[in-house]
């Protein structure tokens, strides 16, 4: 756990930084290389991925750059937005339901039969007609041909009217982020870890449980309008929140101001609350821990201080003990070569006799 | 001979409860026939009579004994920090405490959540003080309460951990 944690955050983080660019402008080459720490994990590369999983991955990958950049204080969506991106997770990323299921390589092959086309939304640089290979193109021109649209906040409260279907999947959403959450706190022993953490669950989670997790969301009874994939805003929902929660003050009760959270207000703000809690107890905990370590090595440090303290008064003891022995010693050889020491004493005092 | 003032780093005694200083004084504290050392865990029950304190010194200087609980109620949210258990004043050096006037009366510790550490301080007074007794228990502050009487720095500080003990469940 440890390992891979160092190692998601350890290529990400660089990277971004350096280039001073926005996920989206990597081609999937680089953004592979990018992931490269997350390969493993991963277990696939991207043409085998269904595009739902792409797009998951483009959040964890973009979300570890907005943390090498943020500073502690700026939310994730603030710093998402500084990168200047026409794709952005502030205007989120809805996906067709028909589109999140088919693999990268499908959408791929689509395009090829296509021939060069005109991006769906706006804002697409004119395509070139020659693209060998899935490898070169950027992230954001595959994203865009795919047909993955940018919502802009009127598209996103519309989706707030479509009610309560997203309310099926959340307790599954809120399980696995509890135990990825408690993973990403147990490879992190130190402060900076809490960072970690905000971005664990969508790595982990999503990794170990989304294939389980995602066809039952796409298999869902959502013959709704609009098909704006509930999957989609709810991950969103919760490693966004995550993060911001992170960055700031863990203590204090934060609201989250995103869109997310009003879009899925009721449930949304239960999956919040059981994560806030449960992140204050491991805080708590962490903090105890070390109170903990703390005390025994006090003790530790006074017992062998006293035992130094003793053995030092000791050893004063046994040479003083050996000093008296040897005075005596002497006394008695004293005695023993002189005799008459004691002898002459005597009868000195016999000689002073009356007579 | 002074005690080590590591433990008490360590144990963040020296921080939270007094500034850093340098022992000059040898004080022992015991409960019953046991000597405690800085970091012992004690049953509270072993502390509910006040414990003895000798010290050492010369008899003219007089000493100021204060015990207090930094972690109440509980140590992860010590809002009361510190909860005083005891004040002694005007302790003959070469003594024990109980040679010295009791301002504030001895409070055996009973530490509601968590191991709270119990810190005895021990001040060398300028002069014969005639303390006042503070008002409330809770809240204390130790550095205060030296600055206030002209204390400066602790001449001596020991520290021991104790922790609720369970209730009886078998039975």
């Amino acid at each position: 756990m440890d390992l891979k944690d160092g190692e998601r955050r350890g290529p990400a983080g660089p990277g971004p930084l350096s280039r001073q660019g926005s996920i989206y402008s990597l081609t999937f080459d680089e953004f592979q290389s990018t992931l490269g720490g997350m390969g493993g994990g991963l277990g696939k590369d991207f043409g085998s991925m269904n595009m739902d999983e792409l797009l998951r991955s483009i959040w964890t990958a973009e979300e570890s750059q907005a943390m090498a950049l943020a500073s502690a204080s700026a939310s994730a969506a603030g710093a998402a937005g500084e990168d200047g991106a026409a794709l952005q997770r502030q205007g989120s990323l809805t996906l067709p339901r028909t589109l999140s299921v088919k693999t990268v390589d499908e959408v791929w092959r689509d395009f090829v039969r296509e021939g060069p086309s005109p991006g769906t939304a706006g804002g697409a640089e004119p395509q070139p007609s020659r693209q060998p290979t899935l490898g070169e193109m950027t992230l954001e021109e595959f994203l865009v041909r795919a047909g993955v649209v940018r919502d802009n906040p009127a598209a996103a409260a519309m989706a707030a009217a479509v009610p309560a279907q997203p309310v099926a999947p959340r307790p599954i959403q809120a399980v696995s982020n509890g135990a990825s959450i408690f993973f990403g706190n147990f490879g992190a022993a130190n402060d900076a870890g809490a960072g970690a953490m905000g971005f664990a669950p969508v790595g982990i989670g999503d990794q170990g449980m989304g294939n389980g997790l995602m066809p039952g969301v796409a298999g869902m009874p959502s013959a709704a309008v609009n098909v704006s994939p509930v999957d989609t805003s709810v991950a969103q929902l919760d490693s966004v929140g995550k993060g911001n929660g992170d960055l700031s003050s863990p203590m204090a009760p934060v609201p989250y101001p995103f869109e997310g959270v009003i879009r899925g207000r009721r449930s949304g703000a239960g999956v919040e609350k059981v994560v806030e809690r449960r992140q204050r107890r491991m805080i708590k905990n962490r903090e105890s821990a070390a109170r903990s370590r703390a005390r025994k090595q006090a003790y530790t440090m006074e017992l062998e201080a006293e035992v130094q303290k003793l053995k030092e008064l000791n050893a004063e003891l046994q040479k003083k003990q050996e000093e008296m022995m040897e005075m005596q010693k002497n006394q008695v050889l004293e005695v023993v070569s002189n005799p008459y020491a004691q002898k002459k004493r005597c009868l000195r005092r016999t000689l002073t006799g009356p007579w | 001979m002074a005690r080590f003032v590591d433990p008490l780093v360590v144990g963040r005694v020296i921080g939270e409860v007094v500034d850093l200083f340098v022992p000059s004084i040898n004080m022992t504290v015991a409960y019953g026939p046991k000597d405690i050392s800085n970091g012992c865990l004690l049953k509270p029950s072993a502390t509910a009579a006040p414990p003895l304190v000798r010290i050492s010194g010369r008899r003219n200087d007089l000493y100021t004994l204060i015990m207090t609980d930094p972690d109440a109620p509980s140590p992860s949210d010590p809002t009361m920090r510190e909860y005083l258990h005891w004040i002694v004043a005007n302790i003959p050096g070469g003594t024990d405490a109980s040679k010295g006037e009791e301002v504030v009366e001895y409070m055996s510790p009973r530490p509601p959540v968590g191991i709270h550490r119990y810190v005895l301080v021990l001040f060398e007074q300028k002069t014969r003080v005639r303390a006042e007794a503070p008002a409330e228990r809770a809240n204390f502050n130790t550095r205060a309460f030296a600055a206030a009487h002209e204390l400066g720095l602790p001449t001596a500080v020991v520290y021991f951990n104790a922790q609720k003990e369970p209730a009886n469940r078998r039975r």
